[in-house]
């Protein structure tokens, strides 16, 4: 009987209120441990964001490649893709069709094409082939040295 | 750190930076140097047809101005070699054979530019017939060497830029066939545009690599050129052949 009382006694005991205002305050302006507050967290959280969005990706095209209209690989019959890389082809032959009477033009007109990716079509192309045009601009360094042989006869 | 530490630093730096500069400089200048034959040759020409001055006189400005289209005539010449140069210098070539090439044409070029370079040296003590001699004897040079110079170099950017072009038809040869060999209701007509495109793209590679064979020898620039260009030639027969497999495949394909 003795003990019964005391245990209720025990019941009713209750912290002081200051203590437990004062806990309160430390536990909440304790530093938040989280993954993401140092920068091995951030990369690990990257990492699992990165992978589950690539399985998903991989999943979605796995799923559209089953159940989806035409297969991607039938991109590759694309007749556009497939007309862009014969054009490419076509124009390359234009170029080595200028011959040798001038090669470093028709150098110039090889690398030209390729730095500036542009599509001059053959007419355009062949209309330098007469001017015998280098880095001199119109007179030619040949038509220069013909000029001279003919000059002091 | 104390101050003369770092006064040593701005030193080395600003030395660096000089030291850096100066080659980049030249290099510039020479890259950007304009030739302008134009207007010496239009002067020479206007000298030429002028009946009014005194044939003495005509004659020595002839000589002067001559000499004068004739230097900066060389000077042009260098340039375009420089230019040549430095588009050979820029191909990236895995092929060890055409990487020997490619050295070999690049010391040639350097050969050339001394050649006009030496040339240039005696032009101001020249006569008339010297100034003509030298004009055509640099003529002939250009006709017998520099063109085979330009024209290896030519062939060997333009080989080396052609490969890409097969890899691509190459990669899609290998897509197109896949999706031939795995429609089961692709049709005769199909598989035999196929077989002819594989027929005319294994032509077109061996040409290709006859051609890169060539490239190494010492044989003129023309026979190379003709190769690479009835590679190419081949090369979009296959194309004719993707584009009627696309339009016979993309019949049969469910949307």
């Amino acid at each position: 009987m003795e003990l019964f009382e005391l245990l209720k006694k025990l019941n009713n005991i209750k912290p002081d209120p200051e203590y437990v205002e004062k806990s309160k305050r430390v536990i909440f302006s304790a530093p938040q441990l989280m993954p993401e507050s140092n920068t091995w967290g951030r990369v690990m959280i990257g990492i699992r964001i990165g992978a589950v969005t690539s399985l998903a990706a991989i999943a979605i095209i796995f799923v559209s490649g089953l159940f989806g209209g035409k297969p991607s690989s039938v991109s590759a019959l694309d007749p556009v893709a497939i007309r862009a890389e014969a054009q490419a082809i076509d124009i390359q032959i234009e170029l080595t069709k200028f011959g040798y009477d001038n090669p470093t033009t028709t150098l110039k007109m090889i690398v030209g094409q390729i730095t500036s990716g542009k599509s001059d079509s053959p007419s355009k192309v062949g209309e330098n082939q007469t001017d015998e045009s280098t880095s001199t601009g119109e007179v030619s360094i040949n038509q220069a040295l013909e000029l001279l042989t003919e000059e002091n006869e | 750190m104390n101050k003369s530490f770092f006064k040593k630093i701005i030193f080395l730096s600003i030395t660096l930076l000089l030291v850096g500069a100066f080659p980049f400089n030249t290099i510039a200048a020479e890259d950007t140097a304009v030739c302008n034959l134009t207007n010496k040759v239009a002067e020479l020409n206007n000298l030429k047809n002028n009946n009014e001055i005194d044939y003495i006189e005509k004659r020595d400005a002839e000589l002067e101005l001559g000499k004068e289209v004739l230097l900066e005539t060389i000077n042009c010449a260098v340039q375009e070699a420089i230019d040549l140069k430095t588009e050979l210098i820029k191909t990236s070539i895995k092929d060890r054979g055409l990487a020997d090439l490619k050295t070999r044409l690049s010391a040639d070029i350097d050969q050339a530019i001394n050649y006009y370079r030496i040339n240039q040296g005696g032009i101001r003590d020249l006569d008339s017939l010297g100034l003509k001699k030298l004009a055509q004897k640099i003529l002939d040079w250009r006709t017998s060497n520099y063109n085979y110079i330009a024209g290896k170099v030519a062939n060997l950017i333009s080989w080396t830029n052609n490969q890409e072009l097969f890899n691509v038809a190459e990669n899609r040869f290998a897509q197109i066939t896949k999706i031939t060999d795995n429609l089961e209701s692709s049709t005769d007509k199909a598989k035999f545009t196929l077989r002819e495109a594989e027929n005319s793209l294994s032509e077109a590679k061996q040409i290709n690599e006859q051609a890169r064979t060539d490239l190494i020898s010492f044989n003129a620039p023309e026979v190379s050129l003709d190769l690479i260009q009835k590679s190419l030639e081949k090369l979009s027969n296959v194309y004719n052949g993707f584009s009627a497999l696309s339009e016979e495949l993309n019949k049969i394909l469910p949307e």
